[in-house]
């Protein structure tokens, strides 16, 4: 933009006031009849509402239609884990530990007790913790009805008193293959599951199968992540596999 | 915004915000009372309160923060955000204020945050990468519609370069519909500042764009 001319000075930002309605009347009288009389400041409020028609082009994002369903689970699981899992992602360095992966049945057979243990946390609260009903999302049959607890929550169960991190792959559908860091598990979950000791869930935590497993509980028996204590028993049933 | 709500203090302000956006535009035209009384429902423990809420605004707010942040999956992501800390503000929800301004405030403070991380502000992304759509396909009397697209995408990425409070000042008064005193809410600046940053604002843009000569 060239100089601005003395006589325009006054009515320079009024421009872009008079585009957003922001004048009153009599200042918009004012502005409108130097426009008229003012070749200069007519073309520049032409350009600057060509502005707004070009930003009126710019492509406008759709609400992706599993968005309110990534959030019931954001809110089931009440961490903002994406976005620890893009910074944990992105900054480096990060702990990571690396372990030989066990048996495939081990390791089913541990994500699924592993899961249970986190939807029976869920689930049942710790000793003490009144319930409390989250949000409904209508497009997410999978979690119906998450928990935002005053309490501990899995979240907050999850959050490693020390950075002792470990960065996981973990493909959650749709979504593309992703790094998920997840935190060492505390005792705590251990004091609901006295069989499932947090190295045996630590380790665990390494297997894609933990988030994945507790995704597929809830969509495959539309029980939401917390709802249908028969089935979640039925997995501890299982019990940890022998040599954990 | 189209006259949004009826009660806009603007009276007639943006008949077509931003030349006439369509989709998610059209949802910001909607009455205030509605969000009002959908918080205090969700306040009193109607939690399908939250969904209405999302339902109405999710749209507007991702494509606000998606030209904020200029990355759709970070903006996705911002968009959980803000309502998950909506969900949790709830009963720190004053009904007096509207909720639109308080989820842009929440949602501008996010993208601020999330620009000001090292790794956001050392990305450089071309328009392809920003997602733009290929210009293809085109198909008979789509001259039009691809000149559109083009000059959507230049905007886009002249929006992208300009400084974080003008480009959320703009976004809100110019697309979202914002009034003066509104933005000012939403980035806790005055309403002079407000008009400040819009102008330089699209002043910027016009010599980006060609409008107008440097």
């Amino acid at each position: 933009m060239s100089k601005i001319p003395a006589d325009c000075l006054p009515f320079e930002e009024d421009l872009s006031a008079l585009i957003d309605a922001e004048l009153d009347e009599w200042r918009e009288a004012e502005v409108r009849a130097h426009v008229e009389a003012c070749p200069r400041c007519a073309g520049r409020l032409e350009a600057l509402s060509d502005v707004d028609r070009a930003l009126g082009e710019v492509p406008v994002p759709e609400v992706p239609a599993d968005l309110s369903r990534r959030l019931a689970a954001r809110l089931a699981s009440d961490a903002p884990v994406a976005l620890r899992r893009r910074q944990l992602a992105s900054d480096a360095p990060v702990a990571r530990r690396r372990r030989q992966p066990a048996p495939r049945g081990l390791r089913v057979a541990g994500a699924l007790a592993a899961a249970a243990a986190v939807a029976l946390v869920v689930l049942l609260g710790l000793p003490g913790e009144p319930p409390e009903r989250g949000p409904q999302l209508a497009r997410a049959p999978a979690v119906t009805e998450p928990r935002i607890a005053p309490e501990p929550t899995v979240a907050e169960l999850e959050v490693a008193p020390e950075p002792a991190a470990v960065e996981l792959e973990v493909a959650r559908a749709p979504a593309v293959t992703e790094r998920v860091a997840v935190d060492p598990v505390p005792e705590r979950i251990a004091e609901v599951m006295p069989e499932l000791s947090p190295a045996f869930v630590d380790q665990e935590l390494e297997d894609v199968a933990l988030l994945l497993a507790v995704d597929e509980l809830a969509d495959s028996h539309d029980l939401g992540l917390v709802a249908n204590l028969e089935f979640v028993e039925m997995l501890v049933d299982l019990g940890p596999p022998e040599g954990a | 915004m189209t006259e949004r709500d009826g009660e806009s203090p603007r009276g007639e302000r943006n008949p077509t915000p931003a030349g006439g956006l369509k989709g998610p535009a059209e949802a910001t035209v909607r009455a205030p009372d509605e969000d009002v009384q959908l918080m205090r429902a969700l306040r009193a423990g109607d939690t399908t309160a939250f969904d209405a809420l999302f339902r109405r605004w999710s749209g507007p707010l991702l494509r606000y923060l998606e030209r904020m942040v200029r990355d759709p999956a970070v903006a996705e992501e911002l968009v959980q955000e803000a309502f998950i800390r909506v969900y949790k503000a709830r009963d720190r929800y004053r009904p007096e204020a509207r909720f639109s301004t308080w989820l842009y405030r929440i949602g501008t403070n996010l993208a601020l945050n999330e620009l000001r991380r090292p790794r956001h502000r050392s990305v450089h992304r071309s328009a392809d990468e920003e997602g733009a759509p290929p210009l293809v396909d085109v198909g008979p009397g789509t001259e039009e519609v691809v000149d559109a697209r083009r000059r959507g995408v230049a905007a886009r990425a002249a929006l992208g370069e300009l400084p974080e409070k003008q480009r959320a000042a703009l976004c809100l008064a110019a697309v979202e519909g914002l009034s003066y005193a509104e933005v000012a809410e939403a980035l806790d600046v005055t309403e002079k500042a407000v008009k400040s940053l819009v102008h330089r604002a699209r002043s910027a843009l016009a010599q980006r764009l060609g409008r107008e000569e440097a």
